[in-house]
């Protein structure tokens, strides 16, 4: 025959108990949030690299600037005649 | 170790010394309009010959060294320089030498002839145009009641020459279905003076000569009225 008392916990230890579960349950439930809101972040962060990569190259003007000492006028065939100070002559092909 | 270290010390020494007993400044500047590369070869034209510019194209910055005095200028140059496109009113005659015997224009003493010619003939057609182009934008000049058209590229002005570029100037003929293009070319030319070009005849096209004309256009403003 087996013999022996049941345990019974008392009332104090009972809520002692119950709140460390409680305790343990919340800080599951902040480890949840906190783990919810780095990865809200980090995605938040990469989409906002990700449109700055997209636009982060403003388009520049590009228009040469004459040099001081350039050529006034070139043609692509034949050659140029300056006959005064911006008159030209355009010897384009041979004359008929 | 110690004489290792006095020969590091002498070279780190010896070149500031350099520098500052001739002047050498180093500045750096970010432009906020315009493409580093398209500034850059008319700044290294104001360069002495101890004188280093580096671009950086992918902030679009440039670093300028050089003596004082030339980075002050340098400094005032990139400050006209940097700005938004400037537009220009290009206006163009386009005269037509049908009629003319095209010998004046042979290619012995074609100096002389071509003078001549240019003072004494007269044009036997005659068409005006404009049109308002802004840096490194494309425009055309349609001469009305003409079968000609004007191409037109613009590059970049230099505001203390008073040039303009020119990528591009095409006098074009329209032709049944197509354009045809008569000379195409790239200038540099004055801003507020007129240029002349004159065509020689290339068969089956006449002489011609066309006046160019660049004016910039001031900036206007539109401010709204208040109610």
């Amino acid at each position: 025959m087996i013999k022996g008392t049941l345990y019974v916990k008392t009332d104090k230890e009972w809520n002692s108990f119950m709140d460390r579960l409680e305790a343990k349950k919340k800080k599951r439930i902040t480890q949840k949030k906190i783990r919810f809101v780095i990865t809200a972040l980090a995605l938040a962060v990469a989409a906002i690299m990700a449109l700055n990569l997209k636009t982060s190259k403003p388009n520049y003007l590009f228009a040469s600037i004459p040099l001081k000492n350039s050529q006034a006028i070139m043609v692509e065939e034949g050659s140029v005649v300056e006959i005064s100070e911006n008159a030209f002559v355009l010897n384009t092909g041979v004359s008929k | 170790m110690k004489n290792k270290m006095m020969i590091l010390f002498l070279c780190l020494l010896l070149p500031s010394i350099f520098c500052i007993s001739k002047g050498i400044e180093r500045i750096r500047i970010i432009l906020q309009n315009r493409a580093v590369s398209s500034v850059a070869p008319r700044i290294m034209e104001e360069l002495t010959p101890s004188g280093m510019v580096s671009i950086d194209a992918s902030r679009n910055a440039l670093s300028i060294s050089d003596e004082s005095a030339v980075v002050d200028k340098i400094q005032r140059m990139i400050s006209e320089l940097d700005v938004p496109a400037r537009k220009f009113a290009i206006s163009s005659t386009l005269f037509v030498y049908s009629n003319k015997p095209q010998s004046v224009f042979k290619q012995d003493n074609k100096l002389i002839d071509v003078a001549d010619f240019l003072n004494t003939s007269d044009a036997s057609e005659k068409y005006e145009g404009i049109v308002d182009i802004k840096e490194g934008d494309k425009g055309e000049i349609e001469f009305k009641q003409s079968p000609y058209s004007l191409s037109i590229e613009l590059g970049g002005f230099d505001p203390w020459e008073r040039k303009i570029r020119f990528e591009n100037i095409s006098l074009k003929k329209k032709s049944e279905n197509s354009k045809v293009t008569i000379f195409s070319a790239k200038a540099n030319l004055k801003e507020g003076v007129e240029t002349v070009i004159s065509i020689q005849a290339k068969s089956p096209h006449p002489p011609f000569r066309l006046n160019l004309n660049p004016t910039i256009l001031p900036e206007i403003k539109i401010e709204k009225e208040h109610p």
